[in-house]
């Protein structure tokens, strides 16, 4: 006779325990934690004006001055996380005051944070900046958008071959550092990739909760709705889009979610028809709970797992999108994106190895690292596949 | 369990092998037909090439008198040089021409399209009375056998030639070019730019089947030129699309003409096939038969994509960027395969910015003078050829080159100068008022704008990169707003955009009307920047009007000087053409008009050794 072992660990928590053992999925989020980090702090990483320095004995932080709003935002969004995080609540709860926060330094940021308009970064290199009693630059000296001009940079040069000034990983066809670029395009990477999923993932939610709730005339009409959303091919959707109203990250964001929320509306379909039937789903509804209550925290709940794991492929396919349209050319002007640097790799005939190897190995950990995640969560959720199932503690 | 055989199974077992078999069957014979097809195609394609021959014979009088001294004397002059061409000892006929376009095309109906690349097709299409001699610039008869000026210049008639008929056999007469002229003046048709130039003949009339006149309301320096210039179309063709004007504005690729090479369908191009395709015309008129069976263009977008093209072979020729001109110089195998060719060519185009300055009826910041010479003096155009274009490109005054009598060399570009423009831009009301770094107008709204060009070209997305960061020193802020070709003209048509980066072809003398007379300021005409200046108009009709070169030449550069002052658009610079093409394209010659590849008649051709295409 076996004894039922009860775990003293809620499920999110077990499943995260599981989750976490294992390599790949170590170096995954290893990948993206770093990836974060260096999108917070872009800025102070790579820039052409001075992080600190003192001139005539008066101290000033010229980088700070030319902190954009969005930097301002995702910085303080940084903080608030991290110390939501070690608040003792519940994770709704967590999640609420994250929102909450964030909103109120968005407002903040747009309010007080006032950064020149036009950035002239031959000036950083002039003498307001250079007859300075100290300075403390970046680690690498050069903004993403600066293409040193005044420098002479000749553009598309390999690592360490440019005269006077060193880059790391070349410079691009314009000129500008490689490195700096491939810094500060890890924040579109990571943005459309959350951002896009999250709005995917919110429609497909509705929808699926929907339409696996009440099953029936509802759940015929919705897997109509996912079966024409399924057959929009994103890429052209968004190659047209680009053509007649220009181009902007946002509008990607919300065409590749928009277009892409069909797969967890089935996931969690597929979930609420199981459930449905269940005894506490009943008596939820047998309470009179309003129909947002029983869906979202009651169901939910115990139905969001598969969709994690979805999740994590869903962020990995958005990043890929972005990339493709950088590549081909149809990406934001001038914004950095390792699509677009992927993009240089052959010109003019030539095979420039460090726009090939630099970008293009970012996309292939990237978008590895959230398959190794997604894997390591469909591992660790689907008791078929976990090894370990029946004698867990 | 097993389950014994029933007969019923059986039944349905040979129905299926019955079913197979004769799929198999029918398949086997569909081929057999293809293979049939294609042997009578070939026949047919023979059978072409004799009578081909047999005509060019006839038409050099060989069959006639039997003296072959004497056969030059019977091919009109603007055959002439195709005439030696083909009297080369490798000459050959066939192989076809295949070349690259860098934008998908809007459409190749003649006079609704709008870009270089249609009429580029065109002129292998249609023909016009008459062409000029590559060697000596004077014009010569082509479908017209000769012509008359009256002495007042008002009047010109042509003679034309008898023998010439359209690709699908129906002769051209003096009806037909009536007809063109009528066509092009009728309201609905969608031809505003044509329109605005033959609007100075008053009449164009047949006399009899093979004379016809055109008499000018007032003298007219080009007189000559655009009567004679005017592509014939086929009256049994486009004259249906008079009632239905629509149909015709709208039309893709309605092209049908007497010209050596035809659409395989004169109706259905539409641009989503992609390329396009022209095949010889067996029944061309002329007096030497064209070298190519087929004239093909592929839409290739990508600069580098185009390059790996012509490096595989799939493209005659490719235009090299000057970043890779250099390197392509030192690449064994672009130049074990190519003759390359590095020439400012006599009649090139200039590229410029245009400054809108109407938009939905109001005037924009760019109608101030003041603006327009302040963005003059920031764009440095010695950097952007020195960075962008490596040297291979000379500054740009006015529309005028620097080689042309219309030019006054007196005037020198615009030297890049911010003093002069942050001078220029305070006294037109623009400062820092809000100390954001951009300049902001009376009104408080910041000086910013959006420069509209073409996506997929590499070198302009450089150059207005390198704008931006020159533009930002005087606080202006040029934000990049990259489209498509087709959306790009339709904007251009709305008159939709701050400012523009484009390019004009441009021709052995330049006419300012189309681009700056205020009455092209109309909706689809090609002052598409709004651009509206008494004097000038004054001049320009003056100039037009003056038949005497003498007498011209000081108004044009009178027109120029208003042009530099005003500059309506930023004049930018005039490239040189860095051409690579394969070696199996022989007779290239370099002509006054700049070189000879796939100049009409065509004089190129390729030995029989190295054809590549059957067909």
């Amino acid at each position: 006779m076996t004894k039922p072992v009860v775990s003293r660990q809620s499920f999110a928590a077990r499943i995260w325990r599981r989750t976490l053992d294992g390599v790949g999925v170590k170096f995954g989020l290893a990948w993206v934690g770093v990836l974060v980090l260096f999108a917070v702090i872009a800025p102070f990483l790579a820039n052409s004006m001075p992080l600190l320095m003192s001139k005539n004995g008066e101290i000033t932080f010229p980088v700070l001055r030319y902190l954009s709003i969005e930097d301002a935002w995702i910085l303080a969004a940084f903080f608030i996380a991290l110390a939501v995080s070690r608040l003792p609540l519940q994770g709704g709860a967590k999640f609420a005051i994250f929102l909450a926060g964030t909103a109120v330094a968005a407002l903040i940021a747009n309010l007080t944070v006032q950064p020149p308009a036009l950035v002239i970064y031959d000036d950083f290199r002039g003498p307001e900046y250079t007859q300075v009693d100290w300075k403390i630059m970046p680690p690498i000296p050069y903004a993403p958008g600066d293409y040193l001009r005044d420098l002479g940079s000749k553009g598309l040069e390999a690592p360490f071959a440019s005269e006077g000034h060193t880059h790391w990983m070349g410079t691009e066809e314009n000129g500008a550092d490689v490195l700096s670029r491939m810094i500060h395009a890890s924040r579109i990477a990571l943005s459309i990739g959350f951002i896009a999923t999250g709005i995917a993932l919110a429609i497909g939610i509705v929808v699926g909760g929907l339409m696996g709730y009440f099953s029936g005339v509802v759940d015929m009409l919705g897997m109509r709705l996912v079966e024409i959303f399924e057959d929009i091919p994103t890429l052209f959707l968004l190659l047209t889009f680009v053509a007649f109203f220009g181009r902007s990250l946002y509008m990607m964001m919300v065409i590749i979610g928009v277009t892409g929320w069909s797969g967890y509306a089935r996931y969690v379909r597929t979930e609420f028809l199981k459930l449905r039937k269940q005894d506490y789903v009943q008596a939820a509804i047998a309470s009179g709970l309003p129909l947002p209550s029983i869906l979202f925290r009651h169901m939910l709940p115990n139905g969001v797992a598969p969709l994690l794991v979805a999740v994590s492929f869903g962020v990995a396919g958005a990043i890929l999108s972005e990339a493709t349209l950088s590549f081909l050319g149809l990406g934001v002007v001038d914004a950095p994106s390792w699509g677009a640097m992927l993009d240089q790799a052959v010109k003019s005939s030539t095979f420039n190895w460090w726009m090939a190897v630099f970008p293009g190995g970012a996309i292939f950990m990237t978008v590895f690292a959230y398959n190794l995640i997604g894997e390591a969560f469909r591992d660790a959720i689907d008791p078929k596949l976990s090894r370990r199932n029946g004698g867990e503690s | 369990m097993e389950k014994p055989f029933a007969s019923r199974d059986w039944t349905l077992y040979s129905l299926v092998c019955l079913a197979l078999v004769l799929i198999v069957l029918t398949m086997y014979q569909i081929d057999r037909q293809w293979l049939k097809l294609s042997e009578m195609q070939a026949a047919l394609a023979e059978q072409a090439q004799a009578m081909r021959e047999l005509r060019s014979l006839a038409g050099s009088g060989a069959l006639a008198a039997q003296t072959p001294n004497a056969q030059p004397a019977s091919i009109a002059p603007a055959f002439q040089r195709a005439y030696v061409a083909s009297k080369m000892p490798d000459y050959a006929q066939g192989d076809w021409s295949v070349e690259a376009f860098g934008t998908n095309l809007k459409t190749i109906t003649p006079l609704v399209s709008t870009d270089a690349y249609a009429s580029n097709v065109q002129s292998y299409v249609q023909e016009s009375l008459i062409s000029r001699n590559p060697d000596t610039l004077a014009w010569e008869g082509l479908i017209a056998k000769s012509w008359t000026v009256s002495d007042d210049g008002l009047t010109i008639s042509f003679d034309l030639r008898d023998d010439v008929t359209f690709s699908d056999g129906q002769p051209l007469t003096a009806d037909d070019v009536v007809f063109s002229f009528n066509f092009i003046m009728t309201e609905a048709i969608q031809a505003p730019r044509e329109r605005a130039y033959l609007q100075k003949i008053q009449s164009v009339k047949a006399e009899g089947k093979y004379r016809v006149v055109f008499t000018y309301k007032e003298p007219y320096f080009e007189a000559l030129s655009l009567a004679g210039g005017m592509n014939i179309m086929p009256k049994h063709f486009y004259e249906p699309y008079l009632k239905e004007p629509q149909k015709f504005n709208e039309s893709k690729g309605l092209l049908l003409g007497s010209g050596p090479y035809k659409l395989a369908d004169p109706k259905s191009w539409t641009p989503d096939q992609g390329n396009v395709e022209l095949v010889r015309n067996e029944r061309y008129w002329g007096d030497v038969q064209p070298t190519y069976n087929r004239i093909l263009w592929k839409i290739i977008q990508n600069d580098s994509a185009r390059l790996t093209t012509y490096r595989n072979g799939d493209i005659d020729s490719y235009s090299a960027r000057a970043s890779e001109y250099k390197q392509l110089q030192n690449d064994a195998q672009i130049q074990a395969k190519s003759q390359s060719f590095e020439y400012m060519p006599p009649v090139v185009g200039y590229s410029y910015i245009g400054w809108n300055q109407v938009r939905a009826g109001k005037p924009t910041r760019f109608a101030d003078k003041r603006v327009r010479q302040a963005m003059s003096y920031l764009t440095d155009t010695s950097r952007i050829i020195k960075d962008v274009f490596l040297g291979y490109a000379e500054p740009a005054v006015s529309p005028f080159g620097n080689a042309s009598k219309q030019h006054d060399s007196a005037l020198q570009p615009y030297q890049a100068n911010l003093d002069k423009a942050k001078a220029l831009l305070k006294d037109a009301g623009y400062e820092d008022r809000n100390k954001d770094g951009v300049l902001e107008d009376k009104a408080g709204q910041p000086f910013e704008f959006k420069l509209t060009y073409f996506q997929a070209n590499e070198d302009t997305s450089r150059m207005v990169l390198l704008l931006k960061d020159l533009y930002a020193k005087a606080g202006v802020k040029l934000v990049p707003f990259p489209q498509e070709w087709p959306v790009m003209l339709e904007n251009l048509d709305k008159k939709d955009f701050d400012a523009i980066t484009l390019g004009w072809t441009s021709s052995i003398e330049t006419d300012l009307f189309q681009a700056f007379h205020s009455s092209q300021a109309i909706s689809k005409g090609d002052n598409f920047i709004g651009y509206q200046n008494q004097e000038l108009d004054k001049l320009i009709d003056a100039a037009r009007r003056t038949v005497d070169e003498g007498k011209r030449m000081p108004l044009w550069q009178q027109a120029e000087r208003i042009l530099y002052e005003d500059q309506p658009y930023t004049f930018l610079m005039r490239r040189k053409s860095l051409l690579f093409v394969d070696k199996r394209i022989h007779n290239l010659q370099m002509t006054k008009l700049g070189l000879n590849l796939g100049s009409l008649p065509l004089e190129n051709y390729v030995p029989l050794a190295q054809q590549k295409y059957t067909q």
